[in-house]
């Protein structure tokens, strides 16, 4: 069977509450409160439950702050425009320095059949290259 | 700057999120996520109320969205790793003490989230009744009757535990 249970109107509880949270309550009278009995086991019930939280320690690991502060950089910190520019730069260069290399590395293994100056067209061979063709073209 | 807020703040946000949920792998993260959704919202902070009342206010709707999310994880029947002891209001509780606690915890855990909510703010936490209205965003009579109400659940939970 279940117990309904007894609800204080809200002065009893406001008063209840500060009764409890005073420092000489333990000499408490209850009889102002319209059911006596219920409001002292309340306020027992009240008492306990405050010296218990009162009595452990809530926290969080020792990390946590250092956590907290780790997320919040990956999440909200960008990089600042040098810090931008320079990581723009880094890459343009990257990529620059390695056409460069496999244009070298192209023109070794063809033998020098495609070379600088025969692309240019001062190429001093009697071989026609690029450049002397689209003349020759006109 | 802000390290200095998350040092001062840290403990009662843990306070209240362990009291919501107990001391679940949870609670770290839903703790973090408070500090990280201040972070996120501290330009928009008015200063209508005190910094630790709207940091608190944080952690207990994160903490609610929590409780609820669990609900909707029992209701589809997904196991979990035993949600319902998580709920532990005393970490470690001294020996003698132990049963009490239990008691209180396991009373605690079978209140609904609104009647706990107050309870933890007000009676356990020590909230004045207006900065609990303010943090959970209801008036203060609103405050008293659910606080009256959770009293009166405790008081048989006990009972009915003894």
């Amino acid at each position: 069977m279940k117990i309904k249970p007894e609800i204080m109107n809200r002065k009893e509880i406001e008063k209840l509450l500060s009764l409890a949270e005073s420092k000489s309550a333990d000499k408490t009278e209850f009889s102002g409160f319209s059911e006596p009995a219920e409001a002292e086991s309340k306020f027992r019930l009240l008492r306990t439950v405050r010296a218990n939280r009162n009595e452990q320690e809530t926290g969080f690991s020792p990390f946590f702050t250092e956590q907290v502060m780790g997320k919040i950089n990956v999440l909200f910190n960008k990089p600042d425009i040098q810090t931008y520019l320079s990581m723009q730069f880094s890459k343009v260069f990257a990529f620059g320095f390695s056409t460069v290399i496999l244009i070298l590395f192209a023109l070794y293994f063809m033998h020098g059949q495609i070379n600088f100056s025969a692309f240019t067209g001062t190429d001093s061979g009697n071989e026609i290259n690029f450049i002397s063709s689209v003349f020759y073209e006109f | 700057m802000f390290r200095i807020l998350v040092d001062r703040y840290k403990n009662p946000v843990a306070a209240v999120i362990k009291g919501m949920l107990g001391d679940c792998p949870e609670a770290e993260d839903i703790g973090q996520d408070t500090f990280i959704s201040l972070f996120r919202t501290l330009a928009n902070f008015r200063g209508e109320s005190a910094l630790k009342t709207y940091l608190i206010r944080i952690a207990m709707n994160l903490s609610l969205n929590e409780l609820k999310r669990r609900k909707r994880m029992l209701a589809k029947n997904v196991k979990m790793d035993s949600p319902e002891n998580y709920v532990q209001l005393f970490e470690k509780p001294q020996q003698e003490n132990r049963e009490l606690a239990e008691s209180i915890n396991m009373a605690l855990e079978k209140l609904d989230s609104r009647q706990r909510s107050v309870f933890i703010l007000r009676i356990v936490e020590g909230y004045s009744t207006k900065e609990t209205a303010d943090i959970l965003h209801i008036p203060l009579g609103t405050v008293l009757s659910r606080l009256s109400r959770a009293m009166s659940e405790m008081k048989i939970l006990l009972a009915n535990e003894n």
